[in-house]
């Protein structure tokens, strides 16, 4: 384990991290967040969604550095006397749990696809990219709209909206990357071990077309969290007993004109935090697994 | 012809002089030397061939004398002399008007070399474009002419299709074209024929000594093939991890090499006539050239290593004849 | 005693033409599809004897690359056949392609895309031996440094990475995967085009001292003249996808009866000789494989074609001392040149 830490420390990947300030921003933020769902809500003063803890005397509070507001209430708080920092710390976790899912489940049926249709070619690789460009064109608010009519809200339905989307890029990635790979010859050596298709996948293809998926999957998270937020917005995402950052935003969107500013701006400033973290930090990871910049 | 080669190797004015070129690349793993401390001329009208295997520095030299060094790295010493004017010390926008007008470089693969997107043609016409005053309607009367001497077939019709509708050795063909259409002085071919089949070499390694020698321009041919360029070059010099470690007449390095690299590069090459079980072979392996021994960095493989190789780096040390050897215990001629 | 491989008439085609869509042409107000044949290899037929080195040479596109594929089952054969040991390997599935892969092994040209990255030098040099084993192996580790130390691999490499290795280094690996079964065949295309001059000695050599030591046949495929004389008993020279001259390596060198073998004789540059002159050289280039000449493949680049090879194919005829040439000129048997 030492020994793998000393390797990396040692590395150039390390090395150009360490002069390179947005990585260092984009992971700092990164972390901040993993530590905020992690520890967050065992620092915070209440749990919002426990009506115990709540104070309806304590709503509409405004942010501690402003007239009226309470050092009890960093970020003020919203109608039902709920902690805005506490519903953040709360619905980051939801949001950053959505797109964590999401991600991986578009990962893993996206990578067997891809690796199906590049491996095997011909008819079963037709129908396999055609079903992606049909999904493609399909937006994850449509598809999610129509979960929601048929079947209600519910986190499942949101991450179904997601993966049903999200599965296409490393289908194609990967599609790409083992067509590459299945032409050297060290593919060709193991067919002449007499290794099976199945084997030769799992052994020889697949940890050779993984590289570039790290980058696709570190920007996906921060774009689901996105489009999470956006479903959430519009009524179509997850449901009000778990609200996520997105829907934080509506729920303070109705008195926003009443000068209670501070339910949804300090959500939308959160998403914003967390989405541009994982990009920096995706831009610096591109430009370094991509032989073809280097 | 003896007489005439030791003449234009005592000419004074040689078209290219290399001085003491040291071509560096700052990498996250050390520096790379990949030309370090190379001196040799080109004299006019003359072959030079530089030799050696991958990691020897002789594209670098090639691409260090065309200005095309991309950081990380960069060329920290030396002059590199054409006509009177060091191409170290000009700028962008002077060495492009040096590079395709008096120096033309050919690489390897004929494809890059070629934009895909424009009919030879016009990739003919703007180089006459470019480098010469030639009005426009005799442009094309000169591509057609040059195509024509390229051995290109059919150069009217064929001066309307795109690279790809041009067969491999057929692309080199254009490249040569291409290259030698503004009359440049110096021609730079590196590893021009490795690509393509024996029987094309032989044409193109032809074609461009003839197109060389009718411009009366000169050649630096970069390759690893000894063969090669043992048919082609009046001199040659052979790199070794940046450095020269043996220069002069081309017959002599190849018929009484002084370096025990060169040596082993040649036992190294199967020979039909000695019918011999085992070949000559270097033991061990080009050694990584951010951490190269001290003294010669060929002592590790070398068979007359002693202790003064593994510290003291051998200088260049020429003999009467005009070959030179960077070695402390060069290989007598007695064979 | 049987030949160790027979190869009789081997076809190999492959269809570049696509989906029906991509095929689909207007001609003359009608819509056809058109297939597009690639001929890679028409009909080659040849034998190698056990502990012999048969090279194949040729220039790129004569199909001696997808011929050694073929033989090893890399691709399905379109026609005729292939025997290993007296075994019709020709229809071989899968499952019984098994037993075969433990006699007929391959090393592959390019020393860098040939060894998966992923994988440790130990795993890489075992796994065809692992893969045939037919129970459980308890002495792996033994038996991957064993095969290392006869490459002349250390104990050190066993855990590295192929990155960590230079070109000739990794050809050592290569070589070492292939001798883990034991094979009586080792097909080895281009194995050393891609190393330097100083390295391809070093591989020709250990290659050579390993078939000393094992005593299996190589099929020897490259295009480099000078190596295939010096690591050949005999000799096959194709040209696209014909087998135009075969015969025991002297011969074929000394008495090239071929046009083709002449001219290819006459290109491959010679160390200290002048270039030869134009005259010598053969004309033009090599022909597409989709869409083959009549008669004799060469005719069209030929100095000495005449009528009867437009419009017949010259058949490979023995000359004389196991000598066979595919040409009119030497039809009726005259050695005498």
């Amino acid at each position: 384990m030492t020994a793998l830490a000393q390797r990396f420390l040692a590395s150039e990947l390390f090395h150009n991290y360490r002069r390179n300030a947005s990585a260092i921003i984009g992971s700092l933020i990164v972390l901040f967040f993993a530590g905020m769902i992690t520890i967050g809500p065992w620092v915070v003063a209440q749990d919002p969604y426990d009506v115990a803890q709540l104070e309806l005397l304590d709503s509409f509070k405004p942010p501690v550095w402003l007239e009226g507001g309470s050092p009890q209430y960093w970020l003020g708080t919203d109608g039902q006397g709920r902690d805005v920092l506490a519903s953040i710390v709360y619905g980051s976790r939801i949001s950053l749990f959505i797109g964590l899912t999401a991600m991986i489940g578009s990962c893993l049926i996206g990578t067997t696809l891809g690796l199906l249709a590049g491996f095997y070619g011909g008819r079963l690789d037709s129908v396999i990219m055609r079903i992606a460009d049909i999904q493609l064109s399909f937006p994850s608010v449509l598809t999610a709209l129509f979960l929601m009519s048929a079947f209600g809200t519910g986190v499942e339905k949101v991450l179904i909206a997601l993966i049903s989307v999200g599965w296409v890029v490393y289908a194609r990635t990967v599609r790409g990357s083992t067509l590459r790979e299945t032409q050297k010859e060290y593919i060709q050596a193991a067919r002449v071990s007499g290794l099976p298709n199945a084997k030769i996948i799992l052994r020889h293809v697949l940890p050779n077309v993984l590289t570039p998926l790290i980058v696709v999957a570190t920007i996906q998270v921060g774009t689901f969290v996105l489009i999470e937020a956006s479903l959430s917005f519009l009524g179509v995402g997850v449901p009000i007993t778990k609200p996520s950052l997105g829907l934080l935003i509506k729920n303070g969107f109705d008195v926003l004109f009443s000068g209670l500013w501070w339910i949804s701006v300090f959500p939308g400033l959160f998403i914003m935090l967390i989405v541009f973290g994982i990009n920096l930090l995706g831009d610096f990871l591109r430009d370094e697994l991509n032989p073809r910049l280097k | 012809m003896s007489e005439a080669a030791r003449m234009s190797v005592a000419q004074p004015a040689p078209l290219l002089s290399v001085r003491n070129l040291r071509t560096w690349f700052h990498t996250f793993g050390g520096v790379v030397k990949a030309v370090d401390g190379v001196s040799f001329d080109v004299a006019p009208g003359e072959i030079l061939g530089l030799v050696g295997e991958s990691g020897g520095g002789k594209s670098m030299v090639g691409f260090s004398i065309m200005g095309l060094i991309d950081p990380p790295g960069r060329i920290e010493a030396g002059e590199i002399v054409f006509e009177g004017e060091d191409l170290a010390r000009l700028d962008e926008a002077r060495m492009r008007r040096v590079r395709g007008k008096r120096v033309a470089m050919i690489f390897q693969d004929p494809m890059t070399a070629l934009n895909p997107l424009y009919t030879i043609g016009n990739q003919l016409e703007e180089m006459l474009k470019l480098h010469t005053d030639l009005p426009s309607a005799r442009r094309r009367e000169r591509a057609i002419e040059m195509l024509r001497e390229v051995g290109i077939p059919q150069p009217e019709s064929r001066l309307d299709n795109y690279p790809h509708q041009f067969s491999g050795g057929m692309r080199q063909r254009v490249v040569i074209a291409i290259s030698m259409i503004a009359r440049p002085r110096l021609l730079i071919a590196d590893e021009p024929t490795t690509a393509l089949d024996v029987t094309i070499q032989a044409q193109l390694l032809r074609l461009m000594k003839h197109q060389v020698t009718q411009n009366a321009a000169s050649l630096i041919l970069i390759t690893h093939d000894l063969a090669a360029v043992s048919q082609m070059a009046d001199r040659i010099v052979v790199l070794y991890c940046g450095r020269i470690v043996e220069k002069g007449r081309a017959a002599d390095v190849i018929e009484r090499p002084r370096h025990h690299y060169t040596r082993g590069l040649l036992d190294s090459i199967p020979h039909h006539d000695k019918a011999q079980a085992r070949l000559r072979q270097i033991p061990g392996s080009v050694p990584d050239i951010r951490k190269l021994p001290p003294g010669c960095a060929f002592a590790p493989r070398c068979p007359a290593a002693q202790d003064i190789c593994r510290r003291v780096e051998p200088e260049l040390v020429e003999t009467a004849t005009g070959q030179a050897a960077a070695c402390h215990f060069p290989i007598e001629a007695t064979r | 005693m049987a030949p160790l491989l027979a190869v009789r008439d081997l076809r190999q085609r492959f269809d570049v033409s696509g989906s029906i869509f991509d095929r689909l042409r207007i001609r003359n107000g009608r819509i056809t599809a058109p297939r597009r044949i690639v001929h890679a290899v028409n009909g080659v037929s040849f034998e190698i004897a056990r502990g012999e080195v048969l090279g194949l040479v040729g220039e790129s596109g004569c199909g001696k690359s997808t011929l050694a594929k073929t033989v090893i089952k890399l691709h399905e054969p379109t026609g005729g056949a292939i025997a290993l040991d007296g075994e019709d390997i020709t229809q071989h599935d899968f499952h019984r392609m098994r037993p075969i892969r433990k006699k007929m092994q391959m090393i592959f040209q390019d020393p860098y895309a040939s060894l998966n990255p992923r994988q440790r030098v130990r795993d890489i040099v075992m796994e065809p031996y692992l893969e045939n084993a037919a129970g459980p192996v308890p002495d792996v580790a033994e038996r991957a440094l064993a095969l290392l130390a006869k490459v002349g691999l250390g104990r050190e490499h066993a855990d590295r990475y192929p990155h960590q290795f230079s070109g000739g280094q990794r050809q050592r690996i290569g070589i070492a995967r292939a001798l883990s079964v034991g094979p009586d065949l080792i097909i080895a295309d281009e194995p050393v085009s891609a190393l330097d001059v100083s390295i391809q000695a070093q591989i020709l050599n250990l290659m050579m001292d390993l078939k000393d030591e094992f005593g299996f046949s190589y099929l020897f495929i490259t295009h480099d003249l000078s190596v295939v004389r010096h690591i050949s008993d005999r000799i096959g020279v194709m040209y696209l996808g014909f087998m135009v001259e075969t015969g025991p390596k002297d011969a074929i060198f000394e008495n090239p009866l071929h046009p083709y073998t002449q001219a290819l004789l006459a290109a491959a540059p010679v160390l200290g000789t002048p270039l030869p002159p134009a005259a010598d050289a053969i004309k033009g280039e090599v022909p597409s494989a989709l869409n083959l000449p009549t008669g004799c493949p060469f005719r069209t680049r030929c100095p000495l074609a005449f009528d009867r090879c437009a419009v017949e194919r010259p058949e490979l005829k023995p000359v004389a001392g196991g000598h066979s040439v595919a040409c009119h000129l030497h039809d009726g048997g005259i050695a005498a040149a």
